[in-house]
């Protein structure tokens, strides 16, 4: 087994920020907002600074400082407060996104994630490519990632916090020229055999390794500076010396001892909010943190095999009713891409009454999605996914139900004869396609290609030019229709269906209700 | 021809017809052989904007696609109608042999909406034929139109009002639609004008389809048999 842990080490903060940090691809923007932000925690009776973005760090805040200090430096820093639960939901929904690796993610408080990485290398084209795409997926989403790979959990967790940045790696990479040359990037953060890891977490200080303050200040008094020390030491001395739970993470960290992580289990429905950090005062600031709750959808509907047919978009304002959203899809999907460029569409449609505050986005009806396998040689059926993407990027500006198909319905009253139908991209072909005149099944009588939505009375004088046809029909339903219908001509030689009502005989109106066109 | 400005057509290459650089061969057929003469490439042109003017409602101004749009939808090729300005009639349409489920309909409220449907049907690739009515373009929209419909090689009409005969339009084909009235003894026979007023690559003239040559691509019989008739 091959784990890779992926260490976000400024995860409340990313998570807030709704500042894109795709929108230049090149080079690494800071994804946070320009205005200094600290997380702060309540430790004891003090406040303290968890952690700072780049604007405040170059104002000289630090992690440990203590808020009022922070407010001495900067008066108008904008503070988060440390949540459990919500860390709890953000580690979740990046457990989501990454199932789209791996079927075997795992969570770890507070903000690693544990992905099973060795069964899904072939399928992403081997370690480096996989590698590289992890990067410029968590990249996209703005966020901040150092990685580790090894063959057991707790070494891979270890490396990934021990500060091996692969981010900067990769950029090095791209800077060189030199994109397909993915080697550094893998050679350095991947520990794919157990000697090279060894060699590896011996460099490591002891001082890093998750144990109690009791347990470092011991190894620290024996004189034991890094992890080669300790490995060396036989391990009855150790468990007598430090305990067991010293003992157990060298073992574990040697792959002696197994180290067991529980799988993540995706949920049955997708519901997740992001509260922003800045009020997001149009759809444009929206797009981000958008982006990233689909993201999460994506990897969700990916792992659970579905697709999603109808979604709600849930803004919260301040002071004011929630802003509800729902999009519909014609048929279920689950490419992020898709569902991202509807929901950009659909917003940027959308006036929003008031700055958000929050943006929650709920996947209401799951259901499977009809892969077709796509035919080299039969046209139609790669056509088949476009067309239900452009109906929907239609009916996302437009309304629902503005793009549709006709069909005939078994019903001579004309207005009922109508009837609309979604477009459904997989119909079969036309058993014989019928050329000529002769062939076609004629079974409606002249009928004009324009019909109007409610008859009109005829104001200019038409001639009727054809035989009466009666239309008698709907006597048991409310719609009572009893009309003959001419086609009739005008002066200027224009053609219209029109008819006469046969309630009343003497009055030869003429209503219009079609055009000839 | 001169044999001599025969062979210089051959052999030298700088030097061609202006007629030949707008054939194009896998043009749409428009199922009227006098229209078809007239057009370059003998049928509607796909990968260009297509601008039908009717004078008046009721003429014929739609029947003269049908041919063409039920070839199309027989292939099982997907057609569109935006924002047409009364309801697509079922039968007439099935009677014409049109295939329902390959032609989609989008209502719309504007003409803004109209076109931008338009533009992204025609980017979607999706689409062999796309055929929208607007109150009022400009030429820049249509351009916009045009340069969509040349990108995706698609066949794409738009029907404006006959006013606008006179403003400047990127379209390569523009015909000015209106009846025909010719006397033959003592009946009348009615039928639909068309003025090519803009032909890329092409001759302007004018061509005039006759009454029953509607019936084909009409599929019925035209129930009027005394005076003529126009189109259905």
């Amino acid at each position: 087994m091959l784990w890779a842990a992926l260490y976000f080490p400024e995860l409340s903060l990313d998570m807030i920020s709704h500042n894109d940090g795709c929108s230049n691809k090149n080079q690494v923007t800071d994804p946070l907002p320009a205005v200094a932000t600290c997380v702060v925690i309540q430790q004891g009776a003090q406040r303290l600074l968890m952690s700072c973005n780049r604007a405040a760090r170059n104002l000289g805040l630090r992690s440990g400082l203590p808020l009022k200090s922070a407010y001495a430096v900067c008066p108008d820093l904008l503070t988060i407060e440390y949540d459990v639960d919500q860390q709890q939901q953000y580690i979740e929904q990046l457990s989501l996104w990454a199932l789209q690796y791996s079927s075997w993610v795992t969570p770890v408080m507070p903000n690693t994630i544990m992905i099973e990485i060795e069964a899904s290398l072939s399928l992403f084209g081997g370690l480096p490519r996989m590698l590289t795409t992890i990067f410029n997926d968590t990249r996209q989403q703005g966020l901040q990632m150092q990685m580790g790979i090894a063959p057991n959990p707790s070494a891979a967790r270890l490396l990934s916090q021990f500060g091996i940045t692969p981010n900067s790696e990769n950029n090095n990479a791209e800077n060189d020229n030199a994109g397909n040359d993915e080697r550094p990037i893998s050679d350095k953060v991947a520990m794919t055999d157990s000697t090279s890891l060894l060699k590896h977490l011996g460099e490591i200080p002891v001082s890093c390794l998750p144990l109690d303050d009791f347990t470092l200040k011991g190894l620290r008094q024996s004189g034991i500076r890094h992890c080669e020390q300790l490995f060396d030491l036989p391990a009855s001395s150790l468990a007598r010396r430090f305990g067991q739970s010293c003992t157990e993470l060298v073992f574990k960290l040697q792959g002696k001892l197994p180290d067991p992580c529980p799988a993540f289990q995706a949920p049955e429905r997708f519901t997740h909010s992001l509260d922003l950090a800045l009020e997001a005062p149009d759809s444009q600031a929206l797009q981000f943190p958008l982006n990233r709750l689909l993201s999460a959808l994506g990897g969700f509907l990916r792992t659970s095999d579905l697709g999603v047919k109808k979604l709600n978009i849930i803004l919260k304002h301040h002071r004011l009713p929630r802003t509800v959203i729902t999009l519909g899809f014609l048929e279920a999907t689950a490419d992020h891409k898709h569902l991202l460029k509807i929901a950009s569409e659909r917003l940027l449609a959308t006036s929003i009454p008031a700055p958000a505050i929050a943006i929650t986005i709920d996947a209401e009806s799951l259901a499977t999605v009809t892969r077709n396998g796509k035919d080299l040689f039969n046209k139609s059926q790669s056509q088949a996914v476009s067309i239900q993407q452009t109906v929907d990027l239609l009916s996302a500006r437009l309304g629902t139900d503005k793009a549709y198909t006709l069909a005939l319905q078994q019903d001579h009253r004309p207005e009922k004869v109508l009837e609309r139908k979604a477009a459904k991209s997989n119909i079969p072909s036309p058993k014989t396609p019928s050329r000529s005149g002769d062939t076609h099944s004629t079974s409606w009588p002249a009928r004009p290609i324009w019909l109007l939505q409610e008859p009109v009375l005829a104001d200019q004088s038409i001639t009727p030019r054809s035989s009466a046809e009666r239309i008698e029909n709907g006597w048991w339903d409310t719609d009572d229709v009893r009309r003959d219908y001419y086609i009739a001509e005008d002066d200027t030689g224009a053609w219209y269906w029109a008819f006469t009502l046969r309630q009343s005989p003497d009055n030869r109106q003429f209503y219009i209700h079609g055009y000839f066109a | 021809m001169d044999p001599a400005l025969e062979f210089l057509l051959k052999t030298e290459r700088s030097l061609w017809r202006g007629r030949d650089q707008y054939y194009e061969p896998n043009n749409l057929p428009t199922g009227f052989a006098a229209l078809d003469k007239a057009l370059p490439g003998g049928g509607w042109s796909t990968g260009c904007l297509t601008e039908l003017l009717p004078k008046r409602k009721g003429i014929g101004e739609l029947s003269l696609l049908l041919p063409a749009l039920q070839a199309l939808s027989n292939n099982n090729e997907w057609v569109a109608m935006i924002g047409p300005p009364h309801i697509p009639n079922a039968p007439a349409l099935a009677n014409a042999g049109i295939v329902l489920e390959r032609l989609l309909i989008v209502d719309t409220d504007n003409d803004a909406d109209t076109l931008w449907s338009t533009e992204q049907l025609l980017r979607s690739g999706t689409f062999s034929a796309v055929i929208n009515w607007v109150e009022k373009s400009s030429s820049k929209q249509l351009r916009r139109l045009q340069l969509a419909a040349e990108q995706s090689e698609c066949w794409a009409v738009t029907y404006r009002n006959a006013r606008a005969v006179d403003e400047h339009s990127p379209a390569a084909l523009r015909i000015l639609l209106d009846t025909a009235q010719q006397y033959h003894d003592e009946t009348v026979t009615t039928g639909l004008q068309l003025d090519l007023i803009k032909v890329r690559g092409g001759a302007t003239r004018q061509v005039i389809i006759k009454a029953h040559q509607f019936d084909t691509p009409q599929g019925t019989e035209w129930p009027v048999t005394k005076a003529g008739r126009s189109g259905t």
